[in-house]
């Protein structure tokens, strides 16, 4: 078995790999979990109320936030806490395996560690860095106690399997039905059952507050005042997961057993306890939990996949046990291995790997940080404010972090005309030869990630920002400077992601520059980007679609200042509200050579099916 | 053994027994039905949870401010200038027949660093450090914060719970949170060292 488990180690840690990569992609939760772990190892100030989620009035995360804030201690960065998650989920592989073989045999372990493996994306974004990703972990190690509880019910098992629930309770909200699973295995000890049950659901309880009190009471103060407010929800249907049908056939196979009296059925009812205890409480939430207006996401029973593997491999492996002979069955946990090292991603049957991924990666970020700083001697604030990309705030919050503070002079950096775009771009689309101007940061099978460095004449430091909402409000216009490096957001933007509607019109100045330049402005049309127009420059051109201008310069007049004036229809089919984040939209502007290669690519990109 | 449980389970029970009384002795004062465990509760987080100001502070200082109550407290001398109510605070600002303006902060408990100049039943006062030294100006303004403070109800108190936790939070040292941290780390591998041995043995037996 220890051949098998190491076998099973390396393929799934592999399996893995090739799903979460080798960085996290940007991502909100991972920033924002960041900045607490760096307030709370910096200033000597950690949070015990957690973060919000998704769920109104409710927070949650404490001991992630904490778990997060011991690898940063121990000099383990965001990439690397990405590869302890990955490398936590081949553990569990070979512990559900470890289950699957000393409850049933080996049929069972390859089962449950195929089962555990199968259809990961689906139920958390494994890319990303975020308290979801250590609940494959974490439910395993639960499905190990509970069983542990069963096989040797006493104070000290039930204990370990209630502080275990304590932890992922405080990892993430979902996980708090876990404290009715330690009641339920510690309720079938055939001795002092209600009082282990008892003991069981008071260290529960006490270690899930004592690790955050004010969570806990924040949390329940915030039900008590919501729960008239809870009325007006309405039911939503209960999305379909790739669990459903497994916990159908563990549920099932439990339920015909007692249909069978042999003694075969008895032992599989033994064996199967601790995992259905696991199972069902959760499951049961999860499933009752739309009619109250809850949206049942897959990653809420994330948890419970190691639990659910292991139910429906049982019964599984009782008919393959049967079917295959002595020796196929040994070779099972090899073939899984082999299965899932050589063909990763297909043998997890993952539709989403970080091949697919064109979200940017946290290593893609620091790369471009230290390209621009140390190649193109870029200040810190000049990549806040002059970098430019279709990823909006999620990737200048991660600029934040991938820029050493020391390089964050502030103050201005003088008036240099510099700008770069950051795009993740079809391979198919990518111009040919590729200009100078254009590095490569990234290539995987789906996208290429590019730096485009241009010559930019916008000046960022002060906008006038005009808004006029649809409702008929008059509209007000504001003259705004933006220090990204003190606050990322444009003070005056509507807010995103607030379902806002109306027109947002900028201003912008640009640099004075020498007579005969020529720079130009592109508004792309691109997923999740919203889509505006040019209204008005100092000198040149306009397209008859608005997209683009070529602004001339025909002598050097620092007297009047040049113009740009763009506006966004947020609300319209350009710009609808998953696309408007906050932040000023993406657009290029610069030099007319390469705004003219970027604009062609991107139309490319935009007729491409 | 078995005495010496007894008695500590006996202790416990006087405890939470006696804090269910003295609880509920409280409640009764103000005359509320609401029901003991919210109250409990909203008393436990409010010192423990930060807590914002609802509008319906703004609402019952205005309230208070056209009643013509605080006529006596600023006599001929000073006119209210300014009353803001902004998450954790109302900033508070009179203005003498000179035109020389005094402020005057009423904060939540924990939420301004710094000694206050007085404390009240739901806020402490800070008058502001710019204020010309005029006795009758902090007199003034502190009878004033003592007014507001009894005006606004404790349900203009929320929790700062519309977008999630307050960024006035109480915080705790790093090193409780690497402790728990590590503690957290040695449960799970304790669960795992004894639960594979439990599995190996307990099977076998």
């Amino acid at each position: 078995m220890k051949l098998a488990s190491s076998a099973l180690f390396v393929a799934a840690l592999l399996a893995n790999l090739r799903l979460g990569g080798t960085s996290p992609i940007v991502w909100i939760d991972t920033f924002n979990d960041e900045h607490e772990v760096r307030r709370c190892l910096a200033d000597d100030s950690c949070t015990l109320t957690g973060v919000s989620t998704s769920v109104p009035g409710q927070a949650h995360a404490v001991a992630w936030l904490e778990l997060r804030t011991l690898l940063a201690w121990l000099g383990v960065g965001i990439d690397g806490a990405h590869l302890t998650m990955l490398v936590s989920n081949a553990l569990a592989v070979v512990l559900v395996f470890y289950l699957g073989v000393r409850l049933g045999n080996v049929c069972a372990g390859t089962f449950a560690a195929w089962l555990l493996m199968d259809r990961l994306d689906a139920f958390a974004r494994m890319t990303a860095l975020y308290n979801t990703s250590p609940l494959l972990f974490l439910g395993t190690v639960l499905l190990l106690a509970c069983t542990a509880v069963i096989v040797r019910p006493n104070l000290v098992s039930v204990t370990l399997a209630a502080l275990v629930a304590a932890l992922m309770a405080n990892v993430h909200l979902a996980c708090a039905m876990t404290g009715a699973s330690v009641v339920w295995v510690a309720l079938l000890a055939p001795r002092r059952r209600f009082a282990l049950a008892a003991f069981g659901a008071l260290v529960f309880v006490l270690g899930t507050f004592a690790m955050a009190p004010p969570t806990w009471l924040h949390n329940i103060s915030s039900l008590l005042q919501d729960r008239g407010a809870r009325g007006h929800l309405v039911a939503v249907n209960v999305a379909y997961n790739p669990m459903m049908n497994w916990a159908l056939l563990a549920v099932g196979a439990w339920i015909a057993s007692f249909a069978l009296r042999t003694d075969a059925a008895a032992a599989y009812r033994r064996q199967v306890q601790g995992a259905l205890a696991v199972l069902v409480p959760s499951l049961a939430v999860f499933l009752i939990a739309p009619r109250y207006g809850f949206n049942a996401e897959a990653k809420y029973i994330f948890h419970l996949k190691a639990a659910c593997a292991l139910a429906a491999a049982l019964p599984l492996a009782a008919v393959a046990q049967r079917l295959l002979p002595l020796r196929m069955q040994q070779a099972l946990p090899f073939v899984l291995a082999v299965v899932l090292a050589v063909s990763g991603d297909y043998g997890a049957r993952a539709r989403v790997t970080a091949a697919d991924e064109r979200t940017p990666t946290v290593a893609d970020v620091a790369a471009v940080a230290h390209l621009l700083q140390s190649e193109q001697q870029w200040t810190g604030e000049e990549i806040l404010r002059n970098l430019k990309t279709p990823e909006g705030i999620t990737f200048l919050s991660g600029l934040r972090y991938a820029l050493p503070p020391t390089l964050h002079p502030v103050g201005a950096p003088g008036h240099r005309e510099r700008g770069a775009i950051f795009l993740t771009l079809d391979p198919a689309v990518l111009p040919e030869p590729m200009p100078p101007s254009w590095r490569i940061v990234r290539r995987t099978r789906q996208s290429v990630v590019v730096l485009v460095l241009m010559r930019s004449r916008i000046d960022w430091r002060e906008l006038l920002v005009c808004i006029q909402p649809a409702d008929g409000s008059p509209q007000r216009c504001d003259r705004r400077s933006w220090q990204p490096e003190h606050e990322l957001f444009v003070a005056h933007l509507p807010p995103g992601g607030a379902g806002w509607q109306g027109k947002l019109r900028l201003s912008l100045a640009l640099h004075p520059t020498a007579a005969g330049f020529v720079d130009e402005i592109f508004m792309p049309r691109m997923p999740f980007v919203c889509g505006g127009r040019v209204v008005s420059t100092p000198a040149g051109t306009i397209s008859a679609d608005q997209r683009h201008a070529s602004i001339t310069t025909p002598a050097i007049d620092q007297a009047t200042p040049a113009i740009v004036t763009l506006e966004w229809q947020i609300g319209a089919p350009e710009c609808h509200d998953l696309a408007y984040d906050g932040m000023v939209p993406f657009f290029v502007e610069g030099d007319a050579g390469t705004v003219s290669t970027v604009a062609a690519v991107l139309r490319r990109q935009e007729r491409a099916p | 053994m078995k005495r010496c449980t007894v008695r500590v389970a006996r202790q416990l029970l006087r405890c939470v027994l006696g804090l269910t009384i003295l609880s509920s002795s409280g409640f009764a004062a103000d005359g509320s039905d609401e029901p003991l465990l919210r109250r409990f509760v909203e008393r436990l987080d409010r010192s423990m949870v930060s807590r914002c100001l609802t509008p319906a502070a703004g609402t019952a200082m205005s309230e208070l401010v056209g009643s013509g109550a605080l006529q006596p407290v600023l006599g001929s001398y000073f006119v209210l200038k300014r009353g803001n109510v902004g998450g954790d605070h109302i900033e508070i600002e009179i203005e003498d027949h000179t035109h020389a303006t005094y402020g005057l902060t009423l904060a939540l408990p924990g939420t301004k660093t710094g000694e206050p100049a007085g404390r009240g039943a739901r806020f402490w006062y800070y008058l502001a450090p710019t204020n010309a030294p005029d006795p009758r100006a902090a007199e003034a303004l502190l009878a004033l914060a003592q007014r507001f403070d009894a005006a606004i109800p404790e349900a203009a108190l929320a929790p700062c719970a519309g977008a999630g936790p307050s960024r006035e939070e109480p915080r705790y040292p790093r090193a409780l949170a690497l402790g728990s941290a590590w503690l957290g780390v040695m449960v799970l591998l304790g669960t795992i060292v004894y639960g594979v041995r439990a599995l190996a043995l307990g099977l076998r037996e």
